[in-house]
């Protein structure tokens, strides 16, 4: 590495200008990303970026920056500044900050308050740190001009209201009492306007939610308004009202609403479904959000909130030809819940004329059938006791029903035993890019093994079963219920290291009414059980890259006999590419591969000890 | 850690995988090293994500990841997710037809806003280079493949304008041109010639808010035949009504303001760049008055010497539009409203009457209704009076006759007529 670093270094001596430039950037980045990695003296890039006057200028400007720890050369960035694009001037300021040099003056800094560039305006609210209070004020008043200044991208305001918040949080400059909503701006920006106030502490200005609720975006934005609103405990009232608002103009807004009131409890709107009955009936595409509502006040099991008999009739008003199916399952789910819970006798005409309307106006098979079931069950429970039991709440657990320690029967004889039946393989990467292959290849989804585990009882009757490994961060338990023979389960395995293991096992069941527990023989994984196959679709070239491209992977070699490379190759099948290259891939993110070629075996292989595991294996 | 992005896509709403991608391995070793890394989703996973975030997929439906109430809004910068894992802050930018999305590099999420802004800037500059027809993928690629390499070394931008960036190492490979008396270019300041030419772009856009008339504007500037020395530029903008507000370009500095005139000071480059925002009141340019009762609503328009190229009126109502009336020009009515194309030369002399009349039966009585004016003005006229004269340019140093060609053009901007 030192030696690239000397090249280089040379290289911006040189009299070849890009050459020099492109070397001073490369420079710049090894430096990013290891400060120790490059010796080079400040005083030589000082005096090369002294009398450099061509395009590597800016680039050792850069470079001389990253290594500039003294006042004198601090001195000299700063009246080199003026030369250098914006972008590096934010590169070169930022640095200067660092140093807190007193040479950053705010004659340097003023020019840059007066810019509509993003990146000057980044810059100077790096180092709005050295300006005094007057001038970061006009610092903060200049974005919060810019961000409502229309002749800007809309893109560009939008950032510059979160650079004024992120100012005025970080320096605790005032923001305006009333948010100024310009016609010029969208639903992002009314938004962010209305929470930079919220945020403050007498969060006003909630009454100046979105108005224009027509789309997605508005309304998820109006949510957001009424959500950070409910964190003042003083404007609950006011959200509560302009939520019943929203609400009432357009009734899609019931998704949004309905998430807002679980995050946010004490919003609980009682009056939903009245205030939407008093009002001009809803449109048939409302009903899935009529519906929505209808559930969430049936579940509060109170019929003045949640009014069966009228909702009932406005459902079929509303209900149109051609109702897809999802919706007439999700009102007649809605319909089962009412019967449970309030009294048929009350609703049984609407209801039933509700059930006809759906059966009318929908042409899936189900949904007819089950308006059929629902009728029949509607005339049944004109019946009391029939009702009675419906509605009965799932039997109460006795005091004492789960167990206790003592109450575990610990069984001598292992009453299952386990078996790996296949190990699942992830979704392959598409990719021809070895550079991306390496990175995704680093991803959680391949940094764990699914394993399809049959367990097979030995006595009979068990139920319950659950079997742990241990340790158990690695594994996860194994669900398997009532297993009579056999049973087929899945578990994951999320190996710490690409290396074989071994867990201890243990089973816990019910048998003849008792909780039962038993240890089983311990489970080895061993080296073959977690090869995989390359996860990418192109495994051949994916492997030949793999092998010829990398260099700096350990490397070995093996020469078996005929017989027992033979065996080996024929071991290590499933993955091998073609006659002679194998690749495996090993979880969490590591690679083995084997190049047979006769009796020699090369391994190839990005984690060191697996090399002797592979050369365990390949001699046993 | 200085700016960088981490990666660069570029989707099509209508293709499932990224029509362009540029990730930078040595900032994603960087990135790795900080304490809030979070990975790149796969390509064709993240396209989906970011579709769906965007509200370009799912657009009438409740997304939770995307509208649930407690998620911070941050556009242009958005959080994008597969459900299990998080992407945030990826700054999307929508340019004719195409999402260009960057994920920078976060140090202290704290301050992440000031990387989007800087991303932004990248994005901008970006979207400015693409030209073209954008739909011919090779041809596109290959744009976005130089841009990347030319701007984009290591994911560090170079200027803010990657057309002055191509520019510079032209300069730089034609060795010859250079001099001993040459001066860094990555801020270039030419020398202007005896026949230099610039040319000046004016744009501007009528507002109109509660009967409050203002107009914003952009002036560019271009100036051809120039090479490596550092002239500075002073030019002289006269205005008949005070600036409001102004912001500059990097380093361009206001060296004289009077309520009729700024003098801008800036060093000049050979691709067109903007020079000044502005925002400053105006007269109106239409005179009309508004009568309505319950049933109709009638909009007369005086007679008015302002030069229209076109002038057009929509109206929109909440509630349902039974008919409506005109004096002049026509009229049609779509899923947006109603549109009026009224005909300029008619106006100078008559005035325009422009009638809607609503549905007696609407219960509610609170209609919204709201009328805006579309219009532009003939290309010679800038309507604030913002000019830069024949005598207003001059260059330090120079005393050689200099052209100038001023170009303006007004148009609309959110002109309400009717506030709903």
């Amino acid at each position: 590495m030192l030696k690239h670093t000397d090249l280089l270094l040379s290289y911006c001596n040189g009299n070849n200008d890009m050459l020099k430039s492109v070397a001073s950037i490369c420079l710049t980045e090894i430096q990013l990303y290891n400060e120790e990695l490059i010796g080079a003296s400040v005083a030589v890039v000082d005096t090369l970026a002294a009398f450099e006057t061509s395009v590597a200028h800016q680039p050792l400007l850069q470079f001389l920056s990253l290594l500039a720890t003294e006042k004198q050369t601090a001195a000299f960035l700063m009246a080199q500044l003026p030369l250098l694009s914006t972008p590096a001037v934010a590169f070169v300021s930022s640095r200067l900050a660092n140093l807190a040099s007193p040479y950053l003056t705010q004659a340097f800094l003023k020019p840059l308050l007066a810019t509509f560039s993003l990146t000057a305006v980044t810059a100077a609210v790096r180092l709005a740190g050295f300006l005094d209070a007057f001038d970061r004020m006009l610092l903060f008043k200049r974005i919060v001009a810019l961000s409502n200044h229309p002749g800007l991208p809309a893109a560009s305001r939008l950032v510059l209201l979160d650079v004024a918040s992120h100012v005025g949080s970080t320096f605790n400059l005032l923001t305006p009492t009333t948010p100024e909503i310009s016609f010029a701006d969208g639903a992002h920006s009314k938004f962010k306007k209305i929470a930079a106030v919220l945020a403050g502490p007498c969060g006003q200005g909630v009454e100046a939610a979105v108005e224009d609720a027509s789309s997605t975006d508005y309304k998820a934005v109006n949510a957001k308004v009424l959500y950070l609103a409910s964190k003042h405990e003083q404007l609950h009232d006011v959200c509560k009202r302009q939520a019943l608002r929203l609400m009432l103009d357009d009734l899609s807004f019931a998704p949004h609403l309905l998430e807002l009131v679980q995050i946010v409890p004490e919003l609980d709107l009682p009056n939903l479904i009245p205030s939407i009955l008093e009002r001009t009936p809803p449109e048939p595409r409302d009903l899935p959000f009529f519906v929505m509502l209808l559930r969430q006040a049936v579940a509060s099991r109170s019929s003045a909130v949640a009014r069966p008999k009228e909702s009932l009739a406005l459902i079929k008003t509303i209900v149109r030809e051609g109702l897809p199916a999802d919706e007439a399952h999700l009102l007649l789910s809605t319909c089962h819940q009412i019967i449970k819970v309030f009294d048929p006798a009350d609703f049984v005409e609407e209801m039933k004329g509700l059930l006809s309307a759906v059966a009318a106006s929908s042409a899936e098979e189900d949904v007819v059938a089950r308006v059929a079931s629902f009728e029949s069950l509607l005339s049944c429970l004109t019946d009391a006791n029939v009702r009675q039991v419906l509605r009965q709440q799932k039997r109460e657990l006795e005091p004492g029903f789960f167990h206790k320690a003592q109450s575990v029967t610990l069984v001598d004889q292992p009453a299952l035993s386990l078996r790996v039946k296949r190990m699942i393989l992830p979704e392959k990467i598409s990719t021809e890019s070895l550079e991306e292959y390496l990175t995704l290849i680093k991803s959680r989804k391949y940094a764990k093994i699914e394993f399809e585990i049959l367990a097979a009882s030995a006595g009979n009757g068990l139920e319950a079963v659950a079997v742990f490994f241990e340790p158990s961060t690695l594994i996860e338990p194994l669900l398997l219920g009532r297993v009579s023979n056999e049973k087929t389960s899945t578990t994951v395995y999320n190996p710490e290291k690409p290396y074989p293991a071994q867990f201890q096992v243990r089973a816990e069941f019910k048998q003849n009414g008792r909780m039962c527990c038993c240890s089983l023989p311990s489970w080895k994984i061993d080296l073959t059980q977690i090869l995989q196959p390359l996860p990418c679709k192109e495994r051949k070239e994916m492997a030949e890259m793999l092998w010829n491209q990398v260099s700096d992977w350990p490397q070995s070699c093996v020469v078996l006999g005929t017989e027992a490379a033979n065996a080996r190759f024929s071991d290590l099948r499933p993955f091998a590419v073609d006659e002679e290259l194998v690749a495996t891939f090993l979880a969490p993110s590591s690679h083995l591969l084997f190049r047979f070629s006769a009796r020699k075996v090369e391994i190839k292989t990005d984690d060191v000890i697996l090399l002797a595991y592979a050369n365990d294996f390949l001699c046993s | 850690m200085p700016f960088a992005l981490r990666a660069f896509w570029v989707i099509s709403p209508n293709e499932g995988a990224p029509v362009f991608q540029r990730l930078f391995p040595t900032v994603e070793l960087r990135a790795q090293k900080t304490n809030n890394y979070q990975k790149l989703f796969e390509p064709n996973k993240f396209v989906e994500a970011v579709l769906v975030e965007t509200g370009i997929k799912n657009s009438e439906s409740f997304v939770f990841s995307r509208d649930r109430c407690d998620k911070i809004c941050m556009a242009p910068a958005f959080q994008v997710s597969t459900g299990d894992e998080n992407l945030e802050p990826v700054v999307i930018l929508q340019h004719r037809g195409l999402l260009l999305c960057a994920l920078p590099l976060i140090e202290d999420p704290q301050s992440s806003v000031l990387e989007v802004a800087q991303t932004l800037d990248c994005l901008n500059a970006i979207a400015e280079r693409l030209g073209g027809d954008l739909s011919q993928r090779t041809d596109l690629k290959m744009q976005l493949a130089k841009i990347m390499a030319v701007n984009f070394p290591f994911g560090r931008p170079q200027t803010e304008s990657i057309a002055l960036t191509e520019q510079v190492i032209q300069a730089a490979l034609q060795e010859k041109r250079q001099d001993k008396t040459k001066v860094a270019i990555w801020n270039p300041n030419p020398q202007i010639k005896s026949k230099s030419h610039f040319v000046f772009h004016i744009s501007e856009q009528i507002h109109q808010v509660q009967n409050q008339t203002f107009a914003t504007g952009v002036i560019s500037v271009t100036i051809n035949e120039i090479s490596s020395h550092r002239p500075e530029v002073l030019v002289t903008i006269s205005h008949s009504s005070p600036m409001k507000f102004m912001a500059l370009a990097p380093r361009a500095k206001i060296e004289m303001a009077s309520d009729t005139s700024t003098t801008v000071k800036f060093n000049p480059s050979s691709v067109k760049s903007e020079l000044l925002h502005y925002s400053t009141s105006c007269l109106a340019p239409l005179d009309f008055t508004l009568t309505e009762n319950v049933i109709s609503k009638k909009l007369m328009l005086a007679p008015i010497k302002t030069p229209f190229q076109r002038l057009e009126f929509k109206f929109n109502s909440a509630g349902k539009i039974s008919r409506f009336n005109m004096s002049v020009g026509t009229a049609y009515e779509d899923e947006n409203g109603i549109k009026w194309d009224v005909p300029v030369s008619k106006l100078k002399s008559k005035s325009a009457e422009f009638e809607v009349l609503s549905n007696a039966d609407v219960k509610s009585t609170k209609v919204k209704f709201s009328a805006e004016a579309v219009f532009s003005m003939s290309s010679d006229c800038c309507w604030s009076g913002v000019k830069i004269g024949q005598n207003g340019v001059s260059v330090n140093g120079s005393t050689s006759k200099i052209k100038i060609t001023t170009n303006s053009e007004t148009l609309s901007g959110s002109y309400q007529v009717v506030l709903g």
